[in-house]
């Protein structure tokens, strides 16, 4: 990935005129829109076609915080626009700018990822009601409602909100954290003074992948979330 | 200077890039090191073929093992079980450890050298790709040491079979094989396929036009399109059964809200463009062929690519055609009758470019000829069957009989196989720079035909007469006993031909005593038959700047100005990379990981599921030090200064 | 290197605005998705329909801007855009076709065969026999000890069916549809309701008709549409 400068002079001249690198990426992005487009329906599907499962009704809004998800995808957001101004230092040679901007990505993909963690915990873990018992727990496999006497947790019984929720969350989060741990090398390598104009290319093929991640999370948060509010 | 010329593998003509972070294999390594660390396209095609050449034998023996159970009502050659489980791991094997590699290994040898390239777009890449195919293929075969043995749930894993409720053996870890040997070779075909797509995009010779690409390069082009968009949705289709199997989500358990139908959806939204992928290559040696052996150029160029595009845009579009019996409604059947009726023309445009291909020209019945016109005739047979199926009231009848296996065994082996063993006589004379012997050719290709067909042609009778598909043993009184007998025999005849087929392919690079070929034995038409047999490591001493199609045969035949010319040879010569460890580490890193997770579970003494996922974890470190040294490692690579006309 | 050839730093600074503009709009469009989802006056279709259009926006402003494919060959688009294209048209037909058999629970075709009694409280329509004919109520009335077509004070109680025609009830269930029809598939009696036209969950109807013969449930078939499916009860003697 890094050998761009090593041919000190020249690029290899393509067809195109286009890197290798980034027909690649751009190739890769559109077989991930398959990917993620097997994840959103199989989730939009089953949402559509079993909010009951064996009597087990499911209301995700009691579980959904929409002030955490909103609050994460403005995070998300927030580092894309990093990751353009990184992509954008890196291309003038400002190696001082592009640091910056790299580790201000790296920090708000990070948030992202914990403000994830943080929710999914908290969904399997439930939220304890006025008795303290446990209620409204949404895990893998199962789903928990309102707990029907004090002193007994609700109970979970199977359901497939869960199935396709965490997978497809999971997933994208996945990805997230692939692209953290992308940037971090860039970050580690800007340190060892190698660093130059001529990995220009690769930079912004780290962008595009983190740009994509965020347009999927643009689809997942109102297909996923909001949606539940509405319909 | 830029005309010095030192001999191919001088030590003192190496010149050395900067200093790497540490070294990789250099210019002269050789035996063992050389094969696992190249990077070499050529060399990569090569192992392709022979791994999927000895998966042939290894499918075609669980073939011959189905016969032989069939061959009389109520045979115990094979129990029950071991009946599913040998035709499930007899359809995985061929589609994935057999077309599909045999298919990589003639994109990786042959497209680069048709387009001008030295290499493909990312050699290492490419390499990690044939490790994954190796890997994929090694945990497919563990499974029958294992609890369960292999999976016995048919090549398309249906659910709810494949859910642990119905498990036959308790802790039947068959489908988990399944599973995770279906992924890795899921990621070994989509980096193959992004790299040739950024080959063929990228790197083609000054020249060389995407009209005046050959056949055979466009359908490498259309199928690494198809790959990459079909691959994705079995990838998840794995991943969410792995999930129901081993973390207990309820995609695909009725019970608990999941809906089995919708595994056949995304099992068939890639599995249709996947019978796409393994066809379209073999109609692109198909049509490299027969105007070699008809000495006329092909017919209709431009309608034979656009039809390839358009056969693998609608793939897309007909999927469900494999589910018209279980109840999606008038509305989706119809919509996707039609499709896949209308999918029939652009085949039918191409089987007619070949026919006008021929037509007026000279026939010249070598080997390579022979089966390319096998595949035309066999698989419009196949075709034919397949429109039958397109009727949704036929299909109904047609549906889990054997007339659907007759159908997908014409097109398959009528039209892949044979597709593929031309392109195995056409081709290996490059790669080995032998003359294999025609004569022999011929006898394989006549037992394959007569084998072929005696197994096959039967079965469409069979399955008429009611002969159910996938079913260990018939009962007397059906009629099925004649015609079974027949395929039967038919089979160990094609098993034969085949194996005689594969032992000439191996003795052509062993052997002494076969002639040289010289660089155009065929007076072939492409690029690749204007260079040395077997190619020189370096693939062009001078860049061809192409002007035409055909380039070959215009430079033999055509005005001097279509001839092609030479870019010169600057300074710095020919860059060749060094090898790479980096592949090899990162597979094997892959592989630890996927057996790591088939494995993580454990029941303890007091009855309780334990998870271990240490030596998963320990895959994917190696994984990622694979990674970084990827990243790190740097081109190295020396320089070669071959002359003009050592290519 | 992004397929340009004007100066790359001039052109990147240039950029910085746009970057920092797009990045502000796609603030702004996320923050108008939430509210609308608190905002209670908006039906459902009409939120969906919204936040499918921002999805649309803030997709393409990232992809075109952020992205570079504005500033890039058309290659890199076509490339996206072909996955894309797929991956939208597959997965909409699926989407499409996931839907769920309407399940018809109940359906039930009975002669009515109440006969008129007297002192007995009876509702407008309900429909008795009496001495071989059909009535059918009026008005609601309790009936006075001998049958009369009119009562005493309350104008016609009763309208007479006419000849030969037997008033059946038809009742179903069905979980779901878009359509439901009900026909006849006896030799001889002919019949055809289309008894629901528009989508509905949880349906349950009851209707009398008037048939020329004698029927029961035998004799019918309801067949009951949901978008892709067609879901009928054939009943076998």
């Amino acid at each position: 990935m890094s050998d761009a400068h090593a041919l000190e002079h020249h690029e290899p001249v393509t067809s195109t005129g286009v890197p290798n690198k980034k027909i690649l990426m751009w190739a890769f992005l559109g077989s991930d829109c398959m990917f993620f487009g097997t994840l959103i329906s199989t989730h939009l599907i089953y949402r559509k076609i079993s909010a009951t499962v064996n009597g087990n009704y499911l209301d995700i809004r009691d579980i959904f915080d929409i002030e955490l998800t909103s609050f994460s995808t403005f995070i998300l957001l927030a580092s894309s626009l990093f990751m353009a101004l990184a992509v954008s230092a890196i291309h003038k040679g400002n190696l001082s700018s592009t640091r910056w901007m790299l580790l201000g990505t790296i920090i708000f993909g990070s948030i992202f990822l914990a403000c994830q963690v943080y929710e999914f915990t908290h969904f399997v873990h439930g939220k304890e009601n006025a008795s303290g018992d446990l209620e409204h727990q949404l895990t893998l496999s199962s789903y928990a409602g309102k707990s029907d006497e004090p002193g007994r947790d609700a109970e979970l019984k199977p359901h497939v909100f869960g199935s396709t929720f965490f997978v497809l969350t999971g997933t994208h989060g996945t990805h997230v954290a692939i692209g953290v741990f992308w940037l971090l090398g860039w970050l580690v390598y800007s340190f060892t003074g190698r660093m130059s104009k001529a990995d220009a290319m690769d930079i912004e093929c780290c962008g595009l992948y983190w740009h994509f991640v965020d347009i999927v999370w643009i689809i997942i948060f109102p297909v996923v979330y909001l949606m539940e509010y509405a319909f | 200077m830029a005309t010095e010329s030192v001999k191919y593998v001088a030590p003192e003509s190496e010149t050395k890039l900067e200093s790497k972070v540490f070294p990789r294999p250099g210019q002269h390594t050789t035996g063992i090191i050389d094969w696992l660390t190249t990077i070499d396209h050529k060399k990569i095609g090569f192992m392709y073929g022979m791994a999927a050449l000895c998966f042939l034998i290894i499918g075609g023996i669980q073939a011959l093992l189905i016969r032989s159970q069939l061959w009389d009502h109520n045979m115990d050659v094979l129990t029950n079980r071991q009946y599913n489980q040998m035709f499930t791991m007899h359809g995985t094997t061929m589609v994935f450890l057999v077309i599909m590699p045999l298919s990589a290994a003639f994109f990786n040898f042959v497209m680069p050298l048709q387009i001008g390239a030295r290499d493909v777009a990312f050699p290492r890449m490419n390499t990690l790709s044939l490790w994954c195919f190796l890997a994929g293929g090694i945990i497919l075969n563990l499974s029958w040491f294992f609890t369960g043995g292999s999976p016995a749930i048919g090549w398309f894993g249906y659910a709810p079979l494949t859910d642990t409720r119905f498990a036959e053996v308790i802790g039947d870890m068959g489908p988990d094989f399944w599973i995770f040997s279906l992924q890795i070779l899921g990621i070994a075909s989509l980096l193959a396929s992004f790299n040739f797509i950024t080959t063929i995009i990228n790197m083609r010779a000054p020249g060389m036009t995407m009209m005046r690409l050959p056949v055979f390069t466009w359908m490498t082009l259309i199928v690494s399109f198809l790959l990459i968009l079909a691959m994705p949705a079995i990838a998840i289709a794995l991943a969410e059964l792995m999930f129901d199997r081993q973390y207990g989500t309820n995609f695909f358990d009725f019970l608990e809200g999941g809906k089995p139908h919708f595994w056949q959806h995304l099992f068939w939204i890639f599995g249709h463009p996947e019978v796409y992928i393994l066809i379209l290559p073999a109609m692109g040696i198909v049509s490299e062929v027969i105007p070699v052996f008809s000495r006329k150029p092909l017919f209709g160029y431009g309608l034979i690519v656009f039809s390839g595009g358009i056969i693998g845009f609608m793939g897309f579009a007909v999927w469900s055609h494999h589910m018209y019996t279980t109840g999606m409604g008038v509305v989706a059947t119809s919509a996707f009758s039609i499709l896949t009726m209308l999918i029939a023309i652009p085949t039918g445009v191409k089987i007619f470019n070949w026919i006008g291909t021929m037509w007026g020209g000279r026939i010249i019945f070598k080997t390579p000829m022979l089966f390319a016109l096998g595949f035309i005739t066999m698989f419009m047979i196949g075709g034919f069957t397949g429109i039958m199926h397109s009727s949704v009231p036929v299909d109904a009848q047609h549906q889990d009989t054997y007339f659907v296996v007759a159908h997908f065994h014409y097109v398959l082996i009528g039209g892949a196989l044979f597709g593929l063993y031309a392109g195995f006589y056409f081709w290996l004379p490059k790669l080995t720079g032998k003359i294999l012997s025609d004569k022999i050719g011929k006898l394989v290709f006549t037992l394959m035909f007569i084998g072929f067909n005696m197994t096959f042609f039967p079965m469409h009778y069979l399955g008429m007469i009611g002969q159910p598909r996938r079913t260990h043993s018939y009962n007397e009184g059906h009629g099925f006993e004649t015609w079974n007998q027949i395929a039967t025999v038919g089979a160990f005849i094609l098993g034969v031909g085949v194996f005689i087929g594969f032992v000439q392919f191996i003795h052509a690079f062993r052997s002494k005593k076969l002639k040289p070929a010289g660089k155009n034995p065929w007076d072939a038409r492409t690029l690749e038959w204007t260079l040395s047999s077997p190619v020189k490591e370096y693939n062009f001493a001078r860049t061809p700047i192409v002007k035409t199609r055909d380039q070959a045969w215009e430079n033999n035949y055509g005005p001097s100005d279509k001839h092609s010319e030479k870019e010169p040879l600057d300074d710095h010569g020919v860059h060749m990379p060094d090898r790479s460890w980096t592949p090899l580490v990162t597979g094997i890193g892959l592989l630890v990981l996927a057996l790591g997770l088939l494995f993580s579970r454990t029941v303890n003494e007091a009855g309780d599921l334990d998870r271990n996922y240490l030596p998963a974890i320990t895959g994917g470190i190696i994984f990622i030090i694979g990674v970084i040294m990827w990243a790190i490692e740097g081109p190295g690579g020396y320089h070669l200064f071959p002359k003009e006309d050592e290519e | 290197m992004s397929g340009h050839s004007e100066d790359p730093v001039a052109e990147e600074s240039k950029r910085f605005f746009t970057f920092f503009n797009l990045s502000m709009a796609l603030v702004a469009i996320t923050g108008l998705e939430i509210v609308i989802i608190y905002v209670q006056t908006l039906d459902g279709s009409t939120i969906i329909g919204t936040l499918f259009a921002t999805s649309i926006v803030k997709f393409i402003g990232v992809v075109w801007w952020f992205m570079h494919l504005r500033w890039d060959k058309i290659v890199n688009t076509v490339l996206f855009l072909l996955g894309l294209v797929i991956a939208l048209g597959t997965y909409f037909a699926v989407i499409y076709m996931a839907d769920t058999h309407p399940e018809i629970s109940k359906f039930e075709v009975s002669a009515i065969k109440d006969v008129w009694k007297a002192s007995q409280k009876y509702e407008k329509d309900d429909y008795v026999v009496h001495d071989g004919t059909y009535f059918v109520a009026n008005l609601k009335h309790e009936s006075p000890d001998t049958f009369s077509e009119s009562i005493d004070g309350s104008g016609d109680a009763w309208t007479k069916i006419e000849q030969n025609k037997v008033p059946h009830q038809f009742s179903w269930v069905v979980s779901h549809g878009d359509l439901i029809e009900i026909n006849s598939q006896k030799d001889g009696l002919s019949f055809f309701k289309r008894v629901l036209d528009t989508e509905q969950e949880d349906i349950s109807g009851e209707k009398v008709y008037l048939l020329d013969q004698e029927a029961s449930t035998e004799d019918f078939r309801i067949k009951a549409r949901s978008e892709s499916y067609w879901t009928e009860t054939v009943q076998r003697p």
